[in-house]
């Protein structure tokens, strides 16, 4: 089907693979044999280092140490091309494909069929491509660009075009994510057919009905070590994974004192929001003086709940009450005025203008939200800024300073900063120590404290679980844009957090 | 402050220099009546780099391309209104910058809510506009002479002092008030350095692109209007002069078209400096060809210089940027190393 030779069946095996980021260890010498013929299983939560692990044995990252065997001999690939060279291919959970391109062509991109003189064989390429798409389940224009493509398209074409390589080792990083229950049928085939042909797969999948169905081995790793393997013969022993992933930490410290709920007035409540294919149907109650963590692994609709909230993204159904009204905001502007108040995701794209100075970031709110668009309230901007960088506990030099020279903490606490000049009723906070030293994580979760003891309320999503159950009062686990899980007082463990995380509910 | 007055106060230090050097190759360049003129040229290229430097500053690749139309348009619709008459010339005036605001709104509704890129939206309502300008003209024949106020505001002086470099001095400061200093020109440059930021922040990001847009129209229209009372009367293609140098003083006066800045000084001063960089070259004989050469090296020159400054700024940053917190365990590992030998 494709111009290169097919590969013979080889063993790939990582040995003693470590990889650390900024200092801190992402992956502490870790083993890994996907064998030809069979499906390898890889598990583990948010961090533990699966999605790094392969990508240094398909070369896209060059590990600190360890090495890569190719049949017993040591390989170094240099980039991700040198991997596909020797067969090993990987497919990306978010696809990496060029939006504007129609599929036939992002299906070769990289590996373009060359005819006579090194121009770009049309015709060869166009019915390579249909039978690549037929065979993964996919009958679509091939002319159309990808950009068109729902996500489970876009999935499916990522996966072809890992296939078409002929890989005698393919990696697919949680395939399944975006697809159907039909479709990942029809890929679960073909990737058993693909094994039975003598190729090696490593599957990641946070669906463990998923990896029970598929995988005939299996590996845990937990905070870059490899916690865990077995061979699977057709069951899953889930306590015994649940437990590999958590570890034995079973007493968490909690660091909040936590009061009764009962007595609080309900500051927000959401019935069956729904917004595009991520958020599916949100029921929830917030409280006043109450701080509510929303868990899960990454992508399960947590962002989107938040952005809806804030009226960033438009709902498709559902209500959001807030104090007794109902409301249909069509921009964050109509929340903010409520005193709903959004900490992005991505500071830097999100919260911050990177370009001017922390005292013109702190300012923005109050700039934007100002009743006439005339006069700045220069002296009441100045005082703000002036009360807001010790109150926050911001190390600057002064408002002068630009944005872009703080640290990560610093950036945050500006982000944070901006709202607290109007009244904050509701502060909804989206990862909001991703990238943030301890000290300054602490210095956050304080400030959001003192806020709601002030009678308003915080929804936080954080992709670390101890931090919620920290400074948490009660949490959320959503899975595929619902909550699965309501977890308040004695209940608030780790085991129970994760246990939803991966869709299993006690 | 003294950042932001370094560029224009070289823009006009490089317009003396010129002066100076046409004074010395042809005796009588530096007159008071030749600086005058020139100002007063100045004048409507400054008016029309104040409507490229407003829809830049509001981002996404902002850009005005039907300025001349809207000027044009602005021109023809007073010059028919006020019939030569002084007594109409006020209500023409009104009824001239509403029509430029109006083809400046539907720009700005094509950019900002239909997501059209402002070249092409603003290429595009130039045609249409220009195209409805002419079929006006052809069924109505208005009057196109101006009234002798207009004449007066557009072509005199007072005490020596042209009156239409009055009104671009008034109009000036008044924008860079706005654009600088107003909580309006906070939201339009916060809009265009980050549109997803200024949103989140709680700024109305399409009424605040739509009225760049609508400004931008409404002060083509306005310079227009009075370059009909500079001439005498208004025809067709009155604006097209001023599409393209518009941008040209625009970027050269430090907006960038990235979006997020609105240097109004700059862009004035830098009106003034290509005004007499042109006047000088014709002045000396150098022919279309040879003034074109020079314009397009002028251009890229300052183009060139902006990124220079602005790659020493981002070195001169990045070398104060504070440690983040010391990498502990490459620092305790180091510690724990035992030492050989």
């Amino acid at each position: 089907m494709t111009d290169h030779l097919p590969l013979p069946p080889g063993r790939v095996t990582a040995r003693r693979i470590s990889k650390s980021f900024g200092g801190v260890p992402a992956l502490a010498g870790v083993d890994l044999e996907p064998r030809p013929g069979r499906v390898l299983g890889l598990l583990g939560a948010n961090g533990s280092g699966k999605s790094t692990l392969c990508r240094i044995i398909a070369g896209e990252m060059a590990p600190d140490g360890g090495e890569l065997l190719l049949d017993g001999e040591a390989v170094r690939f240099a980039t991700p091309k040198d991997g596909v060279r020797h067969g090993i291919v990987i497919a990306h959970q978010h696809p990496s494909l060029a939006p504007d391109l129609p599929v036939w062509e992002n299906l070769f991109l990289g590996m373009e069929r060359c005819g006579l003189g090194g121009f770009v064989s049309r015709a060869g390429s166009r019915r390579a491509a249909w039978h690549m798409l037929q065979a993964v389940g996919l009958d679509i224009d091939i002319d159309q660009p990808v950009e068109r493509l729902s996500a489970a398209e876009q999935q499916l074409v990522e996966i072809a075009r890992a296939l078409s390589r002929e890989p005698r080792l393919l990696i697919l990083d949680e395939p399944t994510a975006a697809l159907s229950a039909a479709l990942v049928e029809r890929l679960f085939a073909h990737v058993r057919a693909l094994a039975a042909s003598g190729t090696a797969i490593i599957f990641i999948s946070h669906r463990l009905q998923e990896v029970e169905a598929l995988c005939d081995d299996l590996v845990v790793l937990r905070n870059g070590h490899r916690v865990g393997s077995w061979e699977l013969d057709g069951s899953l022993d889930e306590a015994r994974v649940l437990d590999l992933l958590t570890g034995d930490s079973d007493v968490a410290s909690r660091a909040r004192d936590r009061k009764p709920q009962a007595a609080r007035e309900v500051v927000l409540t959401l019935e069956g929001l729904a917004a595009g294919t991520a958020l599916r149907g949100v029921d929830l109650d917030l409280h006043s003086g109450e701080i509510l963590g929303l868990a899960g692994l990454q992508g399960q609709g947590q962002e989107q709940l938040l952005d809806a909230v804030a009226g960033f993204r438009r709902k498709d159904s559902g209500r959001i009450v807030h104090r007794g009204r109902a409301l249909s905001p069509r921009r964050p502007r109509d929340m903010i005025r409520r005193g709903i108040c959004l900490v992005p995701n991505d500071r830097h794209r999100q919260g911050l203008f990177m370009n001017e100075t922390v005292g013109e970031n702190l300012a923005a709110v109050s700039v934007a939200m100002q009743p006439q668009p005339w006069r700045l309230r220069r002296r009441a901007l100045r005082d703000f800024v002036q009360r807001a960088i010790p109150r926050l506990l911001i190390k600057t030099r002064g408002p002068a300073q630009p944005v872009a020279t703080l640290s990560g903490g610093n950036q945050q606490k500006v982000v944070i900063g901006k709202w607290l000049d109007g009244s904050v009723d509701v502060l909804l906070l989206s990862d909001p120590t991703k990238g943030v030293d301890l000290r300054a994580r602490r210095e956050i979760y304080d400030t959001i404290a003192d806020l709601v003891a002030g009678g308003s309320a915080a929804l936080v999503y954080a992709s670390d679980i101890h931090e919620l159950l920290h400074h948490c009062d009660r949490i959320l686990v959503m899975f595929e844009g619902r909550i699965v899980e309501a977890l308040s007082g004695s209940a608030m463990t780790e085991q129970r957090v994760i246990a939803a995380s991966f869709g299993r509910v006690a | 402050m003294t950042r932001q007055l370094t560029r224009p106060l070289a823009l006009v230090g490089v317009a003396i220099l010129l002066l100076l050097v046409g004074q010395a190759l042809l005796p009588g360049f530096l007159s008071l009546g030749q600086i005058g003129n020139q100002l007063k040229i100045a004048a409507f290229l400054g008016l029309f780099g104040l409507c490229q430097t407003i829809v830049i500053a509001a981002g996404g690749q902002g850009l005005d391309l039907s300025v001349g139309a809207s000027a044009t348009l602005g021109g023809i619709l007073g010059a028919a209104l006020m019939q030569g008459s002084n007594g109409l010339t006020a209500p023409a005036l009104l009824a001239a910058v509403a029509a430029g605001g109006l083809v400046g709104v539907i720009n700005g509704i094509g950019i900002a809510l239909m997501r059209i890129p402002p070249l092409v939206a603003t290429l595009a309502i130039a045609s249409v506009v220009d195209g409805g300008t002419i079929l006006g003209v052809s069924i109505a024949h208005p009057a196109n002479s101006a009234s002798p106020v207009l004449v007066a505001i557009g072509g005199w002086a007072s005490a020596g002092v042209p009156n239409i470099v009055i009104v671009w001095a008034i109009l000036g400061a008044l924008a860079i008030w706005l654009l600088s200093a107003s909580a309006w020109g906070k939201r339009l440059t916060a809009t265009g350095a980050n549109p997803v930021a200024s949103l989140l922040s709680g700024n109305h990001v399409t009424a605040i692109r739509i009225a760049a847009y609508g400004l931008s129209g409404a002060l083509a229209a306005f310079a227009g209007f009075l370059l009909t009372g500079y001439v005498g009367q208004a025809f067709f293609g009155l604006g097209d002069p001023y599409i393209l140098t518009s941008v040209v003083v625009a970027v050269i006066g430090g907006a960038t078209l990235a979006g997020g800045r609105a240097p109004y000084a700059g862009v004035a001063a830098a009106a003034i400096m290509m005004t007499v960089l042109v006047s000088l070259l014709t002045a000396l004989a150098i022919g279309e060809a040879g003034r074109q050469i020079i314009f397009g090296l002028v251009l890229l020159g300052f183009l060139a210089l902006d990124r220079m400054m602005k790659g020493s700024l981002r070195m001169a940053m990045i070398g104060r940027r504070p440690n983040p917190a010391p990498p502990i365990a490459a620092a305790s590992s180091a510690a724990d190393t035992p030492r050989g030998g």
